[in-house]
């Protein structure tokens, strides 16, 4: 086991920067998760550390070792797939010796430690089986003990999850925490899921377009967004279009005028995510902020209700609501107040033509 | 030979489309250098096409009897010629016999490929 460091890495195809000047430092131990959606450059990320693609500029460190001009097969890192990469041709058992066999283990051992790997991810009765004859966890979890079994300096998952069910991925998501929690392994993951992301990481990275966006624990990236990209991509956020007139003083370009902290004047966008919103009778919210709207749309979401709130002819927010027993659930058409302390939402500079959802 | 290439050029080619380059990948993550990943992993996985191919060729070439006829070398000869010119002046029943012949040796050749390729890996 070994901490990983990234200093200054791109990655440039012709005028394309797939990778732009990422740093990171992930401590021993840690569980660390890449996320973005497709095209932000994570997976390219991944696959630098793994060794398939060389950086156009900058440096991997694995512990004290410099593993950037080493090939892959020199770097001593466990990479699990979404495809899982089984070898179709060879048994169970024989795919989790290979990396045991490569490291020239002695024949007497590679059994032992074949088994224990298997144990570990609770297989330990299909060895002989062939990857085809195993159901699509089962085969995840041979890859999984197939990238431990030779004790990795750090271990790469790369969309481990996607092509299981909701149901399984639920499940293997709190076994792989556990054993990489138990084995103290240094982990990093890529993945597009938020939810998945949330669940498993220490911390979180946020890319966009080849840049490192944002990097913090889950209530950072929640709390605090570093920009209007993150607060879209990380949980949900109704975004209204403005200026700050002056400090505190937020004009949407619907004509609102919303109290909010801090903020530089100029141009701006205010965040707001649907679950801090609170919905009233017409006239009922006693919080800094109130506007009366519209329902225009609901959405049943089990738990929750979603309500789209129009509040002028430019503006309309999500609000989200329990979803109560007594069946008071507004319907469209309603006249209802909409309603928000000071400190909810976050100010980002600049503003933007895109709708944010 | 040439009549053949296209097709075991194309036999090999479907194998290796068919073939899934990230368990190469995964091989050499697990400390496989090139050379090894090829032989241990992707030599294994296309094996299938490439004997398919090569017995392709070899019973294409061994049966063809007009291409043969004219290509063929002074002094040499190829079975169905030589059955060809058997067949010009005798009627008896050796041609049999060496029909029975091929037919064990393509048997023969059926079992052998039956061990790298099975047909109940498909089925």
């Amino acid at each position: 086991m070994a901490g990983l460091t990234l200093d200054q890495v791109s990655k440039r195809y012709g005028d394309f920067h797939a990778v732009k000047r990422v740093s990171l430092a992930v401590p021993e131990g840690e569980f660390l998760v890449l996320l973005g959606p497709s095209g932000c450059g994570k997976t390219t990320t991944l696959r630098i550390v793994a060794g398939f693609i060389e950086p156009t500029e900058g440096n991997v460190r694995l512990g004290e070792r410099d593993v950037t001009a080493l090939p892959p097969w020199k770097r001593n890192a466990g990479l699990v797939f979404q495809s899982y990469a089984l070898f179709p041709h060879l048994t169970v058992a024989q795919n989790v010796a290979f990396g045991l066999e490569m490291r020239k283990v002695a024949p007497g051992e590679i059994g032992p430690r074949v088994s224990e790997a298997l144990k570990l991810v609770r297989l330990g009765h299909l060895g002989e089986r062939l990857p085809r004859q195993l159901s699509g966890g089962q085969q995840q979890r041979v890859a999984l003990a197939r990238a431990l079994v030779f004790k990795p300096d750090v271990l790469l998952l790369d969309e481990p999850l996607s092509n299981l069910d909701a149901k399984l991925r639920q499940e293997v998501r709190v076994e792989i925490r556990e054993l990489q929690r138990s084995l103290g392994l240094t982990t990093i993951m890529v993945t597009h899921d938020q939810e998945e992301a949330l669940t498993m990481a220490d911390r979180l990275v946020v890319m966009n377009e080849g840049e490192v966006r944002q990097l913090g624990t889950q209530q950072d990236l929640y709390e605090r967004p570093a920009d209007r990209f993150v607060a879209g991509f990380v949980g949900r956020s109704t975004f209204l279009e403005g200026t700050v007139e002056s400090a505190g003083a937020f004009r949407s370009l619907g004509g609102l005028l919303v109290h909010c902290s801090g903020g530089a004047p100029g141009p701006a966008s205010l965040a707001l995510r649907p679950e801090r919103l609170v919905l009233t009778e017409p006239g009922g919210a006693f919080l800094e902020n109130a506007y009366p709207g519209v329902v225009e749309f609901t959405s049943y979401l089990g738990a929750v209700l979603d309500v789209h709130v129009r509040l002028n002819e430019q503006e309309r927010v999500i609000v989200q609501i329990p979803n109560r027993p007594d069946g008071q659930s507004p319907r469209v058409g309603d006249s209802v107040s909409v309603g928000w302390s000071r400190a909810t939402g976050s100010l980002f500079a600049g503003r933007s033509d895109a709708t944010g959802s | 030979m040439l009549v053949v290439i296209p097709w075991t050029v194309r036999l090999v080619t479907a194998s290796l489309a068919g073939f899934d380059r990230t368990i190469e990948e995964a091989a050499q993550s697990l400390g496989a250098n090139r050379w090894t990943t090829f032989r241990r992993i992707t030599l294994p996985a296309i094996l299938p096409g490439i004997v398919a191919a090569a017995l392709f060729g070899f019973v294409s070439s061994f049966g063809n009897l007009e291409m043969s006829l004219f290509l063929v070398g002074p002094g040499r000869t190829t079975l169905p010629i030589a059955i060809l010119q058997y067949l010009e002046w005798k009627i008896d029943p050796t041609i049999a016999a060496v029909s029975v012949v091929q037919i064990v040796l393509i048997g023969a050749a059926m079992l052998v490929t039956d061990r790298f390729v099975k047909i109940s890996r498909v089925v």
